[in-house]
């Protein structure tokens, strides 16, 4: 009788661990990926030009200059970009790959130029 | 008596068969006149069982245990429905999102399915009808959850989910998230065909589950009280509760039934997806030649692709033969009714010529 | 203590709720803006207009054929009475008792059908009740589009094939019981004496055709089929002749129904017409297999009342339409309550 009931605990804990493992693999995040100036502690990163934007080997979005966009990412943990910047024929001149994480909340800012020139914060969390 | 045996059997094959036979040739004969082409037919056959099988399966087994048809099986789906409010609502996607709507109404599922089971039982004899307005009776506390509660005491935290009034869910919920994520997820394209690949196999999976869920005790004794309610209860089974278990499987499978429905077709109409849930896979059930009282694996799947195959032909083939596509849908309607009443009175004029023999070997005729 | 106690068992727990909810809806109206001359006036037209077809249920559940689910082909027959007395351009009066007239023979033949049908399947008659209701008003929706109708405010304007799917009664016999010998008081206050007054004409038919012998024996049949076998009553003719009452007073209830209304509804209109009066007669206190005339008139009064103070009452005090869904719970609830209930004496 105990064994059972036991075992009926285990069970449902599983569930319980799954249905999060589920949730957070799964969740779905909408952020915004911008291609204009940035100004940010007094300096302005400025657009390098039209760019092509990868995420996680799988979504692309491509964004001329002084545009922005929508994209979903799924899950909680860590994102891959990879941005190219692009020339007048649609050819990728520079490129560059970061990983980032996101802040668990809808409609994070990604900034293209900030990313593009090395800074550490290119990703402005909603508050 | 023999030979009175061997002459009876193709008028008895005829006798058992006569709904299939009747769609097998209502579809030669229509399909010609709707003038669509056999890819488009089998594309969308192979979509619709793909997207119904499952439904149809969570029937069979009240059958077995004698409960009828399961008219109840829209509690199970308006369970898996709110599932899918939820996880649109926190914005879960692809089969990460359909597993997590699966498994939150299960315990839904379940509790509805004992009320079902319960209140079944306390209507022996009559379970087909108690389970038909059962279905209507838990669509109003569904509609009153869904339109009043969430949103209100239910916090949605999508605001496009919700009626423009400030609570309640609007009458369409986009399951664009989900999408054909369980059809396509395993991809296969044939000459053009784009097979639903993972929607098949847990179909199959499933319906191996009923095949060994037969052999299983609780199988054995669900029959047993499918054929004879006191023998069984002689023999020391626990009646009621084998047949509340068979409306609990039942509903549940129905919720995951209208879930994989649902992400096959993206949109889920909050308020009236279910209603033909129940209506259209007891339909298909009794178009593959099940009855009441019998039904086996090959009548869930001839029986889906007959009705629906009627159900995507009719409309053309009444709009060619007589102009009006209208009279198709009606006539549609008018089949798929129309074959439920004819299994059922099929299946009551059967019960009734038995038990008038059984009471005349009583006493002491024939 | 006891007494009530005795007495709530006896009417039932369900009922009992929901006449006190009736009672206090009427007590909340006032406080909620919302007048009750108009409300007693709705809920009187509206049992007007409902009482005969929840009368209909009678026959058959005092015969053993359980409750009419199969109401809509008495409700075609009546809509084919009606759509014809239409083409013949009756009016008034006369064209009422025209559209009855005309009905009453399509409610024969389908009654026979019926009946003929229900007699093979004895022990499962409501659930193909049911879809022998839906099938066939299924079935005349591809009639309704076919039938060679020509009067121009009942077809499609271009076409001018096929009916329309609501069709005004208003110049031709609308209202003519609902304003015979009607009474007014002030502007809110209206008795629809004409309608109450044939409707009680019905109910004193039906009254007096249970105590004349076919009568009693077709409720002898519904107690107890074998005594009745043995007193030598032919049970298949008693069980067919309650079903063409019944298919009878639904076509008579749904064309009372039209005039009150102002309109014919067809196609998919008649679909789930049947529950309402099932549950409207359970409300009143029947059960699957006894029902009678104070049944009926509680019933019908009963469910009307919630149908029509719901809506108005719940709507003031919550700026909210919940009329719909209560209608449904109120209803089916009902009627899933009398199906657990049990039989009482029956043998199989």
């Amino acid at each position: 009788m105990k064994k059972r009931l036991l075992m009926q605990i285990g069970l449902v804990l599983l569930i319980i661990i799954v249905s999060v493992f589920l949730y957070r693999i799964g969740k779905g995040f909408q952020i915004i990926v911008e291609n204009k100036n940035n100004a940010l502690d007094g300096i302005t990163f400025e657009v390098q030009g039209p760019v092509r934007v990868i995420f996680d080997d799988k979504d692309k979005l491509e964004l001329k200059e002084n545009s922005a966009d929508l994209a979903l990412l799924i899950g909680y943990g860590e994102h891959k970009i990879k941005v190219e910047v692009l020339d007048a024929e649609g050819n990728a001149i520079k490129s560059i790959e970061k990983t980032f994480k996101l802040s668990g909340k809808e409609g994070d800012l990604l900034s293209i130029p900030a990313l593009l020139s090395g800074s550490e914060r290119y990703i402005f969390k909603r508050e | 008596m023999k030979k009175r045996e061997a002459a009876f059997n193709l008028k008895r094959f005829l006798m058992a068969n006569i709904v299939p036979i009747i769609f097998i040739l209502l579809s030669v004969f229509a399909i010609p006149i709707s003038q669509f082409s056999a890819s488009y037919l089998i594309q969308e056959m192979l979509i619709r069982l793909a997207r119904n099988s499952f439904l149809v399966l969570s029937l069979l087994i009240p059958i077995i245990a004698g409960m009828g048809l399961n008219f109840g099986m829209v509690l199970g789906a308006m369970a898996g429905q709110i599932g899918l409010i939820l996880i649109s609502d926190w914005k879960v996607i692809g089969l990460p999102g359909m597993a997590l709507a699966a498994i939150i109404s299960t315990p839904l599922a379940i509790a509805l399915g004992w009320m079902c089971g319960a209140i079944l039982n306390r209507a022996k004899g009559r379970e087909m009808v108690t389970s038909y307005i059962l279905g209507f009776f838990v669509n109003g506390l569904y509609q009153l959850v869904v339109l009043y509660f969430f949103g209100y005491l239910i916090p949605i935290r999508s605001p496009e989910l919700v009626l423009s009034r400030g609570y309640g869910i609007r009458n369409a919920v986009n399951l664009l998230g989900i999408r054909n994520c369980l059809d396509y997820c395993i991809p296969l394209t044939i000459h053009g065909i784009r097979i639903p690949l993972g929607t098949f196999i847990v179909t199959a999976i499933f319906s191996f589950f009923i095949i060994w869920f037969r052999r299983t005790k609780l199988g054995q004794d669900m029959r047993a009280v499918g054929q004879d309610m006191e023998v069984a209860r002689s023999a020391g089974i626990p009646v009621e509760r084998t047949r509340l278990i068979s409306i609990l499987i039942s509903t549940v499978l129905a919720a995951y039934g209208q879930i994989i429905f649902l992400q096959n077709i993206g949109t889920l109409n909050t308020y009236n997806s279910h209603e033909q849930a129940g209506m259209f896979a007891i339909a298909a059930l009794l178009v593959g030649g099940a009855s009441v009282a019998k039904a086996t694996l090959p009548n869930v799947f001839v029986g889906v692709i007959l009705f629906h195959l009627m159900f995507v032909v009719s409309p053309m083939a009444g709009k060619y033969l007589i102009g009006q596509a209208q009279l198709g849908e009606y006539f549609r309607v008018f089949v798929s009714y129309g074959v439920v009443a004819l299994a059922l009175v099929i299946y009551e004029w059967r019960r009734a010529r038995e038990r008038a023999y059984a009471r005349r070997m009583f006493r002491g005729e024939a | 203590m006891d007494r009530i106690k005795k007495f709530i068992a006896d009417i039932g727990w369900p009922r009992a709720i929901i006449a006190l909810f009736l009672f206090a809806l009427f007590v909340l109206a006032p406080f909620v803006n919302v007048r009750i001359d108009s409300s007693i006036s709705d809920t009187l037209v509206r049992f007007g207009m409902n009482g005969v077809l929840v009368l209909a249920m009678v026959p058959m559940v005092q015969s053993g054929c359980g409750l009419n689910f199969g109401l809509p082909l008495g409700i075609i027959a009546g809509l084919l009475g009606a759509t014809i007395s239409l083409e013949l351009n009756a009016v008034g009066f006369l064209g009422f008792f025209t559209a009855i007239a005309i009905s009453i023979p399509f409610a024969v033949v389908f009654g026979f059908g019926y009946g003929q049908l229900l007699n093979r399947v004895k022990g499962g008659e409501m659930m193909i009740a049911t879809y022998v209701g839906f099938s066939s008003v299924a079935f005349m929706c591809i009639m309704w589009l076919l039938l060679p109708f020509r009067n121009p405010t009942m077809v499609w304007g271009y076409a001018g094939k096929g009916l329309r799917t609501t069709i005004s009664v208003q110049e031709y016999w609308g209202g003519v019981l609902n304003n015979f010998l009607s009474l007014r008081v002030g502007e809110f206050f209206f008795v629809p004496t004409g309608t109450i007054l044939f409707f009680a004409l019905m109910c004193l038919l039906l009254w007096m055709f249970f105590r004349t012998k076919t009568g009693t024996a077709m409720s002898a049949v519904g107690v107890n089929p074998e005594f009745a076998r043995a007193a030598g009553i032919h049970i298949d003719k008693m069980r067919t002749l309650s079903v063409i009452l019944s298919t009878l007073l639904g076509a008579i209830g749904i064309i009372v129904y039209e005039q009150s209304f102002g309109f014919i509804q067809l196609y998919m209109g008649p679909f789930y017409m049947a529950f309402p009066s099932v549950a409207a007669i359970l409300l009143g206190g029947a059960s699957i297999n006894r029902a009678n005339l104070t049944h009926v008139i509680i019933g019908t009064l009963l469910f009307q009342g919630i149908l029509t103070m719901t809506p108005s009452v719940i709507n003031s005090m919550l700026q909210t339409d919940m009329s719909e869904v209560i209608r449904i719970i109120v209803s089916n609830g009902m009627i899933l309550y009398a199906l657990t209930r049990g039989i009482k004496v029956k043998s199989r």
